[in-house]
């Protein structure tokens, strides 16, 4: 699994999709977590050899949204842990995380907000560790602090 | 040549920058702020004297204030001056809320804005641009807020495109991402 982090409006997918681009074919799944009809059950079969989740912090907050006592650890166990698990049957496969980083700011004054900021910063450390790279992208620029085979 | 240079609040980015912006500073040459800031209010006022104060005392520096319309300074430049743009969050903000009170044409601001700083740049010696992060927090919901974000982003990374030195500031320690 690689993680795929940094700051809002950095070019986090663009980088993706010009890393991936020759994986990213029809035998691939991207699912945008910013849409409107945000998934959480990422649904996949044995056919696809790619998974790119965009917004792993997005589909958490609709977690949370809909789990008043959910937790980050939670989540990752529902929905992240399947996906390790699908990548490891096959060494084809290949899953990428996209999550904005929106641990650095001002506390949030709305409970909610600052519940899903928390938990958010939990669940990039969860799939930080799990994960064999990890990036971070600065302004179109990346910086692998974990793994890098690739 | 350009320099960019990006930081949070108090991370002693202009400080860093101005250090690299004198010692590129020809004989023949200038050294040219740009202030981007409006006196707002008493705070203002205050961290902009704090900034001349500070400038007067290390270098020969010549000040040009100019909100917006910055292409309009060119005239103003010489091939030999280094040129210090401080700082890029005020510049948007003021191309896309000082100037009238009609909906905010975003593709134009940015157009507009990439235009001038490619100008700028092949117009002196060397330009330094300064910014702000304020990317890593939730982004508001309120919609003028989220395209002035998504809008300082998009400009970021053409500027980092286009830099030979890119810096991230991290409470006074500068990251090169891009450059040395």
């Amino acid at each position: 699994m690689h993680v795929v982090t940094g700051g809002a409006y950095n070019g986090k997918k663009v980088w993706v999709k010009e890393t991936y681009s020759s994986q990213l074919t029809d035998k691939s799944l991207w699912f945008n977590c910013y849409e409107e009809t945000c998934p959480i059950h990422f649904s996949f079969d044995r056919s696809h050899f790619m998974i790119v989740i965009e917004g792993i912090e997005e589909a958490l907050r609709h977690f949370l949204k809909r789990e008043e006592t959910g937790s980050a650890k939670e989540f990752f166990h529902l929905y992240v842990e399947p996906l390790l698990a699908w990548e490891k049957a096959d060494d084809k496969r290949q899953c990428v995380l996209i999550g904005t980083d929106i641990t650095k700011g001002l506390v949030p004054m709305d409970k909610e907000e600052r519940k899903w900021r928390d938990e958010t910063g939990r669940l990039l450390q969860l799939c930080v560790s799990e994960a064999t790279d990890v990036t971070i992208v600065w302004f179109g620029l990346a910086q692998t602090i974990k793994g890098g085979k690739s | 040549m350009l320099t960019f240079l990006c930081g949070g609040v108090r991370s002693g980015k202009s400080s860093y920058g101005e250090s690299l912006a004198v010692k590129k500073k020809r004989d023949e040459g200038r050294l040219i702020y740009i202030a981007t800031a409006v006196k707002t209010d008493e705070e203002m006022e205050e961290r902009i004297a704090h900034h001349q104060h500070k400038r007067a005392l290390e270098a020969d520096w010549h000040t040009l204030e100019r909100p917006y319309h910055l292409l309009s300074l060119i005239h103003e430049i010489a091939p030999t001056d280094v040129v210090f743009l401080d700082c890029l969050t005020t510049w948007l903000s003021n191309e896309m809320f000082f100037q009238s009170s009609e909906k905010v044409q975003t593709a134009a601001v940015k157009e507009r804005m990439m235009k001038t700083i490619d100008q700028l740049n092949r117009h002196c010696s060397e330009l330094f641009i300064i910014s702000n992060d304020l990317f890593h927090e939730p982004v508001a919901e309120e919609e003028s807020v989220r395209q002035y974000v998504q809008l300082l982003g998009e400009i970021h990374q053409y500027i980092v495109k286009k830099a030979h030195v890119a810096i991230q500031m991290e409470h006074g320690v500068p990251i090169y991402w891009k450059g040395r």
